[in-house]
C-alpha cells in the first residue's frame, strides 16, 4: 500500500501519479506479490486494475515491471468484494457480495500461498475491523497531499500492531511492515 | 536564523490527539503504551537542542496542567518549565505556565520574527492546527514524526484533511526504536 505522509492512498479523484517508485522499491513490491497466489480487491481498486492490467501485454510503453506484474496478476485468481458490481471482465475473477469474514477464513484454510489485498482502503478498513489482516505493508511517501482518499477510516477500536521491519529507500520512501494483532492492554 | 522543528507523536492512522493524557481524549495517554530506553534519550537531546517552545492553545493548556508539577533526574521537566513559551491563541486570557507569552494576532509575522532571532531550535510539539498554518506558510524547517505502531481509529489528526496545497518533502532521517516506534524526519523540498 502506498501512503502519503498525511495518510492518503490516492488523491481526491483517485490520482496515484504522486507515488514514488524506484527500481529497488519495485523489486521489493514484486517479491511481496510473489509470496501470494490470490489477489483481493475492493470494487474501486478492482475497476481501476481491470481497465489496465489486461492491456499491458500489448502495450508498447509497458515497462519490465508492468510486464512482470501482469504475468502474475492476469492469470491469478482474483476476488472482488462488492455488493453492487454485476459483471467482471477480467479473467479468473469472481465477485463476493457478503459474508466477508467467512469467505476469508475459508480461503485461509485452503492450501497455497498468501492472499494479498491491493490498495482498496475501504475494504481494508472492513478487514481490519473484522481482524482479518495478518500483515501490513505500507510505503510512506515523502509528500503531504492535503486531500484525498484516506487509508484508515471508521475503525471501531484501538488496534496495536507489531513492527516487523522497516526499510528506507533512496527516493525518500520508507517501507514499514507490521504484524496485525489485537490490542493487549 | 533559527529553525522551527515540529515534533509529533503520531499513530499509524495519523492521530496526534492527547498522546500524554492531559486532554481527556478517550485514548488519552496512548503514547505511554510504547516504552523503550531510547525514546526518552532522543526526546531529551531534542529538547536540549531548543530554547523556545511554540505551541497552539490546546497543547499549551495540556502542558500547562501537566508540566509544572513534574520533576525528573535528567532535567527534562526543568527545561520545559523554564524555557520561554509562545502560545498562539485568540481566546486564551490567562497564561498560567512559567515564562509564557501570548501570540494573539499576526501569527505568521510573529513566528517569522521569532525565527530571525539568534538561538537554538524553536520546538513545536502537538499543536495540530498551528502546524498546518506553519506548513502552509513554509515556516517548518523540520518535521519529525514519531510513528507509533497503533491504529487509534478516532481522534484529531495532524494534517488538515482539506489543505489547499500539496507539499513535497525530503526524507532527512529515519530511525527504528526497540518499541516499534519509527522516527521519520523531513525537510521541506526546495
Amino acid at each position: 500500500m502506498h501512503v502519503s505522509l498525511d495518510g492518503f492512498v490516492a488523491g481526491p479523484n483517485g490520482e496515484i501519479d504522486w507515488v514514488y517508485f524506484d527500481d529497488d522499491l519495485i523489486e521489493d513490491v514484486q517479491s511481496l506479490v510473489n509470496t501470494a497466489d490470490t489477489a483481493l480487491f475492493g470494487r474501486v481498486t478492482y475497476q481501476l486494475m481491470e481497465s489496465y492490467w489486461p492491456t499491458v501485454a500489448s502495450s508498447p510503453t509497458a515497462t519490465k515491471h508492468d510486464l512482470d506484474h501482469s504475468h502474475w496478476v492476469n492469470p491469478a485468481p482474483k476476488i472482488v468484494f462488492s455488493r453492487t458490481l454485476k459483471q467482471v471482465h477480467w479473467q479468473n475473477t469472481r465477485i463476493v457480495k457478503d459474508h466477508i469474514g467467512e469467505e476469508i477464513t475459508r480461503l485461509q484454510k485452503q492450501p497455497g500461498k498468501n492472499l494479498i489485498l491491493f490498495a482498496s482502503p475501504t475494504l481494508g478498513s472492513t478487514f481490519m475491523n473484522l481482524n482479518l489482516i495478518d500483515e501490513y505493508f505500507f510505503n510512506i511517501n515523502p509528500i503531504v497531499l492535503g486531500k484525498g482518499k484516506p487509508l484508515f477510516r471508521d475503525q471501531n477500536e484501538m488496534r496495536r500492531l507489531k513492527l516487523l521491519e522497516s526499510k528506507t529507500y533512496k527516493n525518500g520512501v520508507v517501507s514499514l511492515r507490521y504484524r496485525g494483532r489485537k490490542l493487549e492492554e | 536564523m533559527r529553525k522551527i522543528v515540529v515534533s509529533e507523536f503520531v499513530s499509524l492512522d495519523g492521530v496526534v490527539e492527547d498522546p500524554g493524557g492531559a486532554e481527556k481524549f478517550k485514548h488519552g495517554g496512548w503514547s505511554f503504551k510504547f516504552r523503550d530506553d531510547q525514546v526518552p534519550k532522543y526526546k531529551l537531546d531534542e529538547v536540549f537542542a531548543s530554547d523556545v517552545l511554540l505551541l497552539g492553545r490546546v497543547t499549551y493548556e495540556g502542558f500547562a496542567k501537566a508540566w509544572p508539577s513534574m520533576k525528573d533526574d535528567v532535567g527534562f521537566a526543568d527545561k520545559m518549565n523554564n524555557m520561554p513559551k509562545y502560545v498562539v491563541s485568540t481566546t486564551l486570557k490567562k497564561l498560567d505556565w512559567n515564562n509564557s507569552h501570548l501570540i494573539k494576532t499576526n501569527v505568521v509575522e510573529e513566528v517569522k520574527e521569532l525565527k530571525q532571532q539568534q538561538g537554538k531550535d524553536i520546538m513545536v510539539y502537538g499543536s495540530g492546527k498551528l502546524v498546518n498554518t506553519l506548513l502552509q506558510h513554509d515556516l517548518v524547517d523540520e518535521l519529525r514524526l514519531m510513528v507509533h505502531p497503533v491504529v487509534l481509529g478516532s481522534g484529531r489528526r495532524l494534517f488538515d484533511d482539506n489543505a489547499e496545497t500539496m507539499k513535497v518533502m525530503k526524507l532527512a532521517d529515519s530511525k527504528t526504536f526497540p518499541s516499534g516506534i519509527i522516527l521519520l524526519s523531513y525537510h521541506p523540498a526546495k
